[in-house]
């Protein structure tokens, strides 16, 4: 089963919370947990970032177009990762992916209790792949976790890093 | 302050080193240190984990590994809760009471594949060795090491 994401205009999926940005209505961040794709707009993300339980929280979301997506293991993409890994993000992160070749966005979350969290953000590694979106998420989609450990910064069979198992 | 975190976790599905280390102040430690960093280069292409492990608090750490340029995660044992459990407090330094230096390279199911006692620094693995190490745990771990047939 792999972990899902999508940013859409109404809510949809296993999970979903209403989105904002500035104040201004974004849509409704969807997760789905399922082995094929159950969205047309849904990527994959690392599973452990999606939960029922999951507290309100800021996300850096990274989304890039079909045709502005690098091969992950294009320097650039592979140095965001390196950055997540040396700099200790506070927050959990994930590469979205649409196949196995390309990086097709990131999502890295900040607790909206932890200002260090939040102030993070605004140094997402991944931004510098393209425009990332600061969206405030109600409760219910994404969990806090953890989850980089590094060294590694290679995909396991294509799955979104940080998954970390093959 | 700080993540909890399991060492199954850590582990994940690669081979893990686990590096318990008596401190910055040490210039041994810094010595070795170095010798992980280039490795660690190596090891971020080559699903291979390492996880580091002092007494020091995690701010102190956490600008260590800053300083080394370090990309693993550094474990803090600041209680020294663990110290007498696993037999690695250094009872010689009365000033530190730190960990002894020891490498210990595992297996995701956390068994001991190798163990290098670092009190004498001569004591601890070489990079060669470690290479060697990651290269049987990994060949043991992966039925596809050998490529294929058409």
């Amino acid at each position: 089963m792999n972990g899902w994401l999508a940013l859409l205009d109404e809510a949809a999926g296993d999970l979903s919370a209403p989105a904002t940005e500035i104040d201004a209505d974004a849509g409704w961040l969807c997760a789905w947990t399922s082995t094929a794709r159950p969205h047309p707009s849904a990527l994959r993300v690392d599973e452990r970032l999606l939960a029922a339980d999951g507290l309100a929280c800021r996300v850096s979301l990274v989304l890039l177009a079909g045709n502005a997506r690098l091969i992950a293991d294009d320097p650039l993409a592979i140095h965001a990762r390196r950055a997540v890994l040396r700099d200790g993000r506070l927050s959990a992160i994930s590469i979205l992916t649409e196949d196995p070749v390309h990086v097709a966005g990131a999502i890295s979350l900040a607790r909206t209790d932890r200002p260090e969290e939040l102030l993070a953000l605004g140094d997402d590694p991944f931004a510098r792949l393209g425009h990332a979106r600061h969206l405030d998420i109600e409760p219910g989609v994404l969990g806090w976790v953890p989850l980089a450990v590094g060294p590694v910064v290679e995909r396991y069979a294509g799955a979104p890093w940080p998954a970390q198992r093959w | 302050m700080g993540n909890p975190r399991r060492l199954s976790e850590l582990a994940g599905g690669d081979p893990l080193l686990l590096q318990f280390y008596r401190g910055w102040f040490c210039p041994k430690e810094r010595q070795f240190f170095r010798r992980l960093v280039d490795l660690q280069d190596d090891a971020e292409v080559a699903y291979a984990r390492f996880v580091s492990v002092s007494v020091e608090p995690s701010p102190v750490q956490a600008a260590f590994r800053a300083g080394l340029d370090a990309r693993w995660t550094f474990l803090s044992d600041a209680q020294r809760r663990y110290l007498d459990e696993f037999e690695l407090r250094e009872t010689t330094d009365t000033v530190h009471d730190p960990y002894i230096p020891t490498c210990l390279l595992l297996a995701p199911d956390l068994s001991v594949h190798a163990s290098y006692n670092g009190y004498w620094f001569w004591g601890r693995p070489t990079m060669d060795e470690l290479r060697h190490d990651f290269r049987t745990m990994t060949q043991a771990l992966h039925t596809d090491w050998e490529p294929p047939a058409r």
